[in-house]
């Protein structure tokens, strides 16, 4: 409820301050509409299930990526895009040289192009891959499969990614 | 990880870090979507249905009197507003020292100590992705208590920072560009590099080496806080900086085609670079008060330094060797590190045995610490040592190694 004064600990208060930033890059990297209202959606989540289900002293990562995987995925069957999203290109480094900016924005906007254009599925694995560095075990944990689906998700998603990057550079 | 695999992370790593979170607007909304504990959901329906049977069967009996006696009627009380819990006090006052958990993949590192060693500010991560959270120690006649200092620093991958002042002021750097200056007594003042109008207040001697990609920034050089320096050509990722010594800066980092150590004598406006070799995972930088600098470096595939990959200069930088001690580490891994204390005594950690070493001279023979413990990471500001293996073993020394005083009781 909106509105609603609930008295929260500070140690949740601390898991929040510790993952949100990740929750809310996660669900933008999946393709999340709104990625500030899913990681709290997540947060709701997991304070109804914080002390019981999720020990308070546990880790809570593992959870958040579960539930915000599932968010974004639940959410994307529903709402109909008009347009995929593309992430917006990645802002270089005032350091860098003009030439070495354009290659390597040019590099990151096709590598973020080829990544969207990924079943969500395959974009997932290869977010929780190359992103969060889990291990294919925590990567099943989080999409609901087994760990070989999981491998495969990230293999075939990585290729498609660099058969599209080919096709990039050929044209 | 092959190039494509590289290529991929980088992207994803840069289109993540460009999305800044207000934490505080964030945690706002969230907090007024939170719906009490299910348990508490439980003890209020069963509160709810008591009071309904005794109102009922007050009803029926009062009803069945005729309802002629007067009974008063029990409002039920209004529950207090529990108190609000804010995400983002400068300070939260804890009794005692306590350190975040660290159950994953972790690492503690100390990012800034006062020469004074009163208080130091130790970042735990449970993995970089994951974010980390500051905590900041202070002694006290009964011992070390602790706080909690905002915000955390995500995406705090590489050690990110190191000052040291006189005062016991400190100074941190988090998310780009803000760089926050901690005060001993706990007031934390943000000072954004896009401001253009730094206070740098009590620090004597600042270098910032921010998290990921993002700059360094330098306090001497007469550069100000406005803009961070220049960087190195050939490094994008700043992994390690080592304290200025007699006005050269020294730095560690890597780029698209591998690791480079870099030194600079006019604050980033020229650098010079010296590539590692291929497939080094360096652990750490050393520089000490004549002109010796010791890159450790393991292999990026096994992690063992035995494969030597290691180099030292004794000239600061003129010329190069491979370095191949007596004794020493035999694994190194990210945040194992080296450091090198301002008397020139080094301290490196193993990251197999998390066990202690240290070097004087020539930095060739090298011989356990074992009084330190277990450690997995060691930081230095030049006089003080803090060592760390999990939140129950973090000790300090001040006399160089010989003793060490536990932190936090195990």
């Amino acid at each position: 409820v909106r509105g609603s004064s609930v008295e929260v600990d500070s140690a949740f208060v601390a898991v929040f301050r510790t993952n949100a930033t990740r929750v809310v890059r996660l669900a933008a990297l999946l393709g999340a509409a709104d990625p500030e209202d899913a990681a709290q959606e997540a947060f709701v989540r997991l304070y109804a299930v914080y002390g019981s289900r999720i020990a308070a002293d546990a880790d809570a990562g593992p959870y958040l990526n579960r539930v915000v995987v599932n968010l974004v995925r639940s959410r994307q069957r529903r709402v109909v895009v008009a347009g995929r999203r593309l992430a917006d290109l990645a802002v270089a480094s005032v350091h860098d040289s003009a030439e070495v900016t354009a290659v390597r924005r040019a590099d990151r906007h096709e590598v973020l192009a080829a990544l969207a254009a990924l079943p969500h599925r395959r974009r997932e694995a290869v977010v929780l891959r190359y992103w969060l560095d889990l291990p294919y075990a925590d990567i099943a944990d989080a999409m609901g499969v087994s760990p070989g689906t999981a491998k495969s998700l990230v293999s075939r998603g990585l290729a498609a990614i660099g058969r599209q990057l080919a096709e990039e550079d050929e044209s | 990880m092959t190039r494509l695999e590289d290529q991929v992370r980088k992207a994803l790593i840069a289109e993540a870090d460009r999305r800044t979170v207000d934490l505080d607007a964030l945690w706002d909304a969230t907090r007024a979507r939170l719906r009490p504990h299910r348990r508490g959901r439980v003890v209020a329906l069963v509160a709810a249905a008591v009071v309904a049977i005794v109102v009922g069967v007050g009803a029926v009996v009062w009803l069945g009197d005729g309802g002629t006696q007067d009974r008063p009627i029990e409002r039920p009380t209004q529950a207090p507003t529990p108190p609000q819990v804010s995400p983002s006090p400068a300070v939260i006052e804890q009794p005692r020292a306590r350190v975040l958990r660290l159950d994953l993949a972790n690492v503690l590192s100390v990012y800034f100590a006062g020469t004074d060693h009163a208080i130091a500010v130790w970042d735990v991560c449970e993995r970089w992705t994951y974010g980390c959270m500051a905590t900041m120690l202070t002694r006290t006649d009964d011992g070390w208590a602790s706080s909690d200092v905002m915000p955390p620093f995500n995406n705090s991958r590489f050690g990110s920072g190191l000052s040291a002042s006189t005062d016991g002021s400190i100074a941190m750097i988090g998310p780009r560009p803000r760089i926050r200056l901690l005060e001993p007594d706990g007031q934390v003042h943000e000072i954004a590099a896009v401001t253009h109008q730094p206070t740098p207040a009590s620090l004597d001697e600042a270098i910032f080496q921010s998290s990921w990609n993002t700059g360094l920034w330098a306090y001497d050089w007469e550069l100000g806080w406005a803009h961070p320096m220049p960087r190195p050509r050939y490094i994008d990722n700043l992994q390690a900086v080592a304290p200025p010594t007699e006005g050269r800066l020294w730095v560690l980092g890597s780029g698209d085609d591998g690791y480079y150590v870099a030194w600079t004598d006019d604050g980033g406006a020229t650098w010079v670079e010296h590539a590692l070799a291929p497939l080094s995972e360096p652990s750490g930088l050393a520089v000490g008060p004549n002109g010796e600098v010791l890159v450790l470096v393991g292999d990026a595939r096994s992690g063992a330094f035995s494969d030597s990959k290691s180099i030292i200069t004794y000239d600061n930088g003129a010329t190069w060797q491979r370095f191949e001690p007596s004794g020493g580490p035999t694994w190194l891994t990210y945040g194992s590190g080296v450091v090198a204390l301002s008397d020139g005594t080094a301290f490196a950690v193993d990251g197999h045995d998390h066990v202690l070493w240290t070097s004087s001279g020539d930095w060739q023979e090298w011989t356990r610490v074992p009084q330190a413990g277990r450690v997995s990471s060691i930081q230095t500001n030049g006089e003080l040592l803090w060592a760390g293996h999990g939140p129950k073993q973090i000790v300090v020394s001040d006399d160089g190694g010989q003793t060490w005083q536990a932190v936090i009781p195990g």
